[in-house]
């Protein structure tokens, strides 16, 4: 089988780092701070990691990048308007 | 020299392979989306019965790290088999799906602590929305075992540095169902 030589990030420790978020996440939970900017903070750290070098888009061709990116604002829109609308409604 | 690689000669040298799975995923996020916004508006919505109160921290946080140890058995085997080492590459597969076999096992006796103490899909919205939401992604979870084991198991003697699209194909996916159960772990469980 022809090998090619590949210089590959330090999966391991991506790894590793992910857990002690994980780690600082749930400690973070009975503290007494405020918690919504730690847990979201942590939460996107997390995200990063996870498409930036295990599912390559650091490294990977652009156009991958741009079409996982264009629905997040979309994601966002949505989670906006049916929150406002239902407290609208409620309120 | 003719290249055989199948996005050679196209303008822009994607593989089409990779390029459905990304569209595929870009749905998926729209997907996730409303169920998690589902969740948010409906969870605390409860007027009698079981609320988020009753979900534990532990086995979700075991459930965390095992997928997101998954996912780095996962990208070793891209990783591997990059390198031309075939048979390592198919081992940390097969260990990606065991991951994956367990999360699903552990996420069985979760459900079935909840069932034993009256959080059921119908109890009231809560119910609902929790189960909408973490049943969807363990389906999710169930279909990616299967992939990566046809991958590690039906391609087995296919798979080379040079066609190593279907394993990068099935750790898209994976990752993907990584990165929402980051969302998920947040969401359901750690903000209450």
């Amino acid at each position: 089988m022809e090998a090619k030589a590949h210089k590959h990030p330090n999966y391991v420790l991506v790894g590793i780092i992910l857990i002690l978020i994980t780690i600082a996440e749930v400690s973070v939970i009975g503290l007494p701070v405020p918690q919504l900017p730690f847990l979201l903070g942590f939460s996107i750290a997390k995200a990063f990691l996870i498409v930036a070098y295990f599912m390559h888009l650091k490294s990977d061709s652009r156009l991958y990048a741009l079409l996982f990116a264009y629905p997040w604002p979309l994601a966002l829109l949505l989670v906006g308007i049916l929150i406002w609308v239902y407290f609208g409604f409620r309120a | 020299m003719a290249s055989h690689h199948p996005a050679a000669g196209s303008e822009i040298a994607v593989d089409s392979r990779k390029l459905g799975i990304w569209v595929f995923l870009a749905s998926e996020v729209i997907f996730f989306a409303s169920l998690i916004v589902a969740y948010l508006v409906l969870h605390n919505r409860v007027t009698s019965g079981p609320t988020v109160h009753k979900l534990s921290l532990t086995i979700p946080t075991i459930n965390t790290m095992i997928l997101l140890t998954s996912s780095v058995a996962m990208v070793l085997a891209l990783a591997h088999l990059r390198d031309g080492n075939r048979r390592a590459s198919i081992a940390w597969l097969l260990t990606t799906a065991w991951l994956g076999i367990c999360f699903l096992i552990l996420k069985g006796v979760e459900y079935s602590h909840h069932l034993h103490e009256g959080l059921t899909p119908s109890v009231n919205v809560f119910g609902s929305a929790y189960y909408a939401v973490t049943g969807f992604h363990a389906a999710h979870v169930a279909v990616g075992v299967i992939w990566i084991l046809s991958v590690a198991l039906g391609l087995r003697h296919r798979l080379s540095p040079q066609n190593d699209v279907p394993v990068e194909a099935a750790g898209l996916y994976w990752h993907f169902v990584d990165l929402v159960w980051v969302a998920i772990f947040v969401v359901v469980y750690l903000m209450r």
